[in-house]
């Protein structure tokens, strides 16, 4: 379910960036102001990490990983879960590669916000009527709400040429299939907590008061509907644009170097052949030079 | 009047799920003493050490650092009292050792080319210099206390806490660790409970029992009184 | 069960230690900010184009770029081979749609990305790029998030090991998936109250140590590997907009 880089065009990973930076800053303003422990949210971070790399088997031969953003939600409340989930993520892209840098925003927007805020509402909303029940739901919605968000964002991506039509169903389903395995763990951790330790999940610091949860709500709900607007912009190609206002690809470099070698009127495919050619022997040219200067 | 090192006086903790962690404990430590806590498992020797260093604030009671109030200059308390956990991995959570060394300096505004230089000479000092680039969980268990030692010294605290540093390290280690606390410079507290490491560092013994109180506090001839010892379920 | 997840496991924390393991090259001396930066320049120039040409400009670059760090060439294609064959697979039925180049292009995009993002895994120490990102000013709860992040997974990840191990040594009968799932959930709960317990322990100690959150921002290094990186960085976007 992590992203990789090249599936989501700029306008989608860019949008993504800045959802999820104001989520990310609100719930970091939140902890500083509220002196939540969030050395916990670190430690957290890394057991949940720990987590997902155990194997579940399931039917068929295969398995299931864990993900863990409602959990996280439910022990840690809304906002140090998502910073934790954060965490995990930020160090399975720069540490493991999992998970592109352009696709930061979005795999963290899916997997640490809605995941995380979904599953700690459903959580807060039935924990009352059934332990196990509730950490069931919020595992599982939280989780198939998180693979749909996915599937938009490469369905809605201008780069990926299957439709959300396709992406949405897919990614949903499966995910749906798979989450039945979060929700059981989830479920049995929070059911296993409430008897043992129950002060964990009730001394719950932060209130989240009414108007941030509608407008988070909203911001989840609506995120989407921006996506599609971002499209409609239709500025995905930013170095192209930039290039095309410098007016370079009007005027190959090549020709500004080798204005003599070449014959006007020239077949282009040649012409990007030699300009080729010239960029291989120029970056070759400058490893020699850094392969003196390192080794002086 | 003489102003003991550290000093607490009828010390009672309860923890928040009601379970008793020391119970009406009086301790007075001369400066420059050394002094063992001998006791079994469970008898509160690691919440003593917690509540002694100011961590866990006492139920009732009072802690005195030379004659301070341990909760009312916590800046005094925390620059005088070093503490050595018995788990190192609690104690080093930093990404490599250099940031860990660089982390005291870092919280007393010392410019950054200055805490360079003082991490690498209690490195040298250490015997670390070798891991200083790796991360803490990298390390064997003799290095990472070795880190811990470094990390606490820095700060050049007048009275050392230590909570079982000789748990879980080989022969040499410990050997070089309890020569560290007897050459120390300043008053030094150990819990332990392993009898036979006492004699070579302390000259104070303090015996706690099984309801989490002081038995009896004398010199290392209480470590001869088997009936003593063994009330309290140490042998 | 556990055999899985130990291979699992041992797969990914070899990138752990990689950095170790590698004889140091040229991308390693760079500057972390002035490489992180010029990376992701190259990143989004490789995933913002469909141009054949582009793309394998970049990625014969990010080649030339492994060969100056001492990255094996083996060792980087064990890590990107899986996705990549995997990202082919899954584009290929839009080959009938959209003709074969698009999927040729797509999946090389989608390489010349992750080839990327491992020389910057590969080339970095994670303190390295706290410090980075403490100098982009990431607010400092994240990054001091992101260490104990960093510094505890391992430790994390053996202890839940060893107690599914012993899990493992006390289990009799053959269990059916939905107990191994609730089982195991059971496991995880006792696992994160050790992990709530070990993060008050942690707390301790932070605020033993002092607990204002505070780092050092190394000083800003701009000498001959940055300057040479930089030239080529824009030497590479020159070639990519001439194409």
């Amino acid at each position: 379910m992590h992203i990789p880089d090249g599936y989501l065009d700029m306008n989608i990973a860019g949008l993504f960036y800045l959802l999820t930076a104001i989520v990310l800053g609100y719930s970091i303003y939140r902890v500083r102001r509220e002196k939540v422990n969030w050395t916990l949210a670190g430690i957290t971070a890394s057991a949940i990490f720990a987590a997902q790399m155990l194997n579940w088997p399931i039917p068929g031969g295969t398995s299931a990983h864990f993900v863990g953003g409602a959990l996280a939600g439910i022990l840690l409340g809304p906002y140090a879960g998502c910073i934790a989930m954060a965490c995990v993520l930020i160090v399975q892209c720069l540490v493991f590669a999992d998970g592109g840098i352009t696709a930061l925003g979005a795999n963290i927007w899916n997997m640490g916000i809605v995941d995380v805020f979904v599953g700690y509402y459903i959580y807060k909303a039935l924990e009352r009527r059934n332990m196990f029940l509730a950490g069931f739901l919020a595992g599982w919605i939280g989780i198939t709400l998180g693979a749909i968000f996915a599937g938009l964002e490469i369905g809605l991506s201008s780069y990926f040429h299957y439709s959300v039509a396709i992406t949405v169903p897919t990614m949903g389903i499966w995910h749906a299939l798979l989450g039945i395995v979060e929700g059981v763990i989830t479920g049995s951790i929070v059911n296993y907590i409430s008897t043992t330790r129950p002060d964990l999940l009730e001394a719950k610091e932060v209130r989240v008061g009414k108007a941030v949860w509608i407008a988070l709500a909203v911001l989840i709900a609506l995120s989407p509907v921006f996506a599609y607007l971002a499209e409609l912009v239709n500025y995905s190609e930013p170095l192209e644009n930039v290039a095309k206002h410098l007016g370079v690809s009007e005027h190959p470099l090549w020709e500004g170097i080798l204005p003599d070698y070449t014959i006007p009127g020239v077949n282009p495919y040649v012409g990007t052949l030699i300009s080729g050619a010239i960029g291989v022997i120029v970056v070759l040219a400058i490893a020699t030079v850094i392969t003196r200067a390192v080794a002086r | 009047m003489v102003v003991f090192a550290l000093k607490a006086e009828n010390v009672s903790y309860v923890y928040p799920d009601k379970t008793v962690g020391v119970r009406n404990v009086s301790l007075s430590l001369k400066v420059g003493e050394r002094v063992a806590i001998i006791g079994a498992n469970g008898c509160g020797k690691s919440t003593l050490i917690n509540v002694l260093s100011g961590i866990l604030k006492p139920t009732s009671g009072v802690v005195k650092i030379f004659g301070v109030k341990a909760d009312e200059n916590f800046e005094f308390v925390r620059r005088n009292v070093g503490v050595v956990f018995q788990n190192p991995d609690d104690f080093l959570f930093n990404p490599t050792v250099r940031d860990e060394l660089l982390y005291t300096p870092a919280q007393l505004d010392i410019p950054y080319e200055e805490a360079l230089r003082m991490a690498e000479e209690f490195a040298r000092l250490f015997g670390i210099e070798h891991v200083l680039e790796k991360p803490p969980f990298r390390l064997s268990g003799g290095e990472k206390k070795r880190v811990v030692l470094a990390c606490v010294t820095m700060l050049k605290p007048k009275i050392l806490l230590m909570d079982e540093p000789t748990a879980n390290v080989d022969g040499r280690t410990r050997r070089r660790i309890l020569e560290f606390v007897r050459d120390y410079d300043g008053t030094v507290l150990v819990a332990t409970h392993e009898l036979d490491i006492v004699p070579k560092f302390a000259e104070k013994v303090v015996v706690m029992n099984m309801e989490k109180s002081v038995e009896k506090v004398g010199g290392l001839e209480l470590l001869e009184d088997e009936k003593l010892l063994e009330s309290c379920g140490i042998i | 069960m556990i055999e899985k997840t130990i291979k699992t496991a041992t797969e990914y924390f070899q990138n752990f230690f990689s950095y170790d393991y590698h004889p140091k090259g040229f991308l390693q001396s760079v500057d972390t900010r002035v490489k992180l930066v010029g990376m992701i320049v190259l990143i989004v120039a490789s995933v913002t184009t469909f141009n054949l040409g582009k793309i394998l400009a970049i990625l014969f670059s990010s080649l030339i770029i492994s060969k100056l760090s001492n990255v094996s060439f083996r060792d980087l294609v064990s890590r990107v081979w899986l996705f990549t064959l995997f990202t082919f697979l899954i584009v290929l039925p839009l080959a009938f749609v959209e003709g074969f180049e698009y999927v040729l292009a797509f999946t090389l995009r989608v390489l010349t990305a992750i080839v990327l993002l491992q020389l910057i895994v590969l080339t970095t120490p994670f303190n390295e790029l706290l410090y980075a990102m403490r100098s982009f000013k990431i607010p400092e709860i994240l990054v001091f998030s992101l260490g104990l992040t960093y510094r505890y997974i391992h430790l994390m990840f053996s202890e839940l090991l060893r107690i599914l191990i012993a899990m493992e040594s006390r289990r009799i009968k053959k269990m059916r998936y939905r107990e191994i799932w609730k089982e195991g959930g059971k496991i995880l709960g006792s696992f994160f109250l050790r992990v709530y317990e070990k993060g008050e322990n942690v707390q301790r100690a932070m605020s033993l140590r002092g607990d204002r959150i505070k780092f050092y921002s190394k000083p800003f290094k701009f000498g001959i590997e940055e300057a040479l990186f930089t030239l080529l960085v824009v030497f590479v976007l020159v070639w990519w907009c001439s194409l």
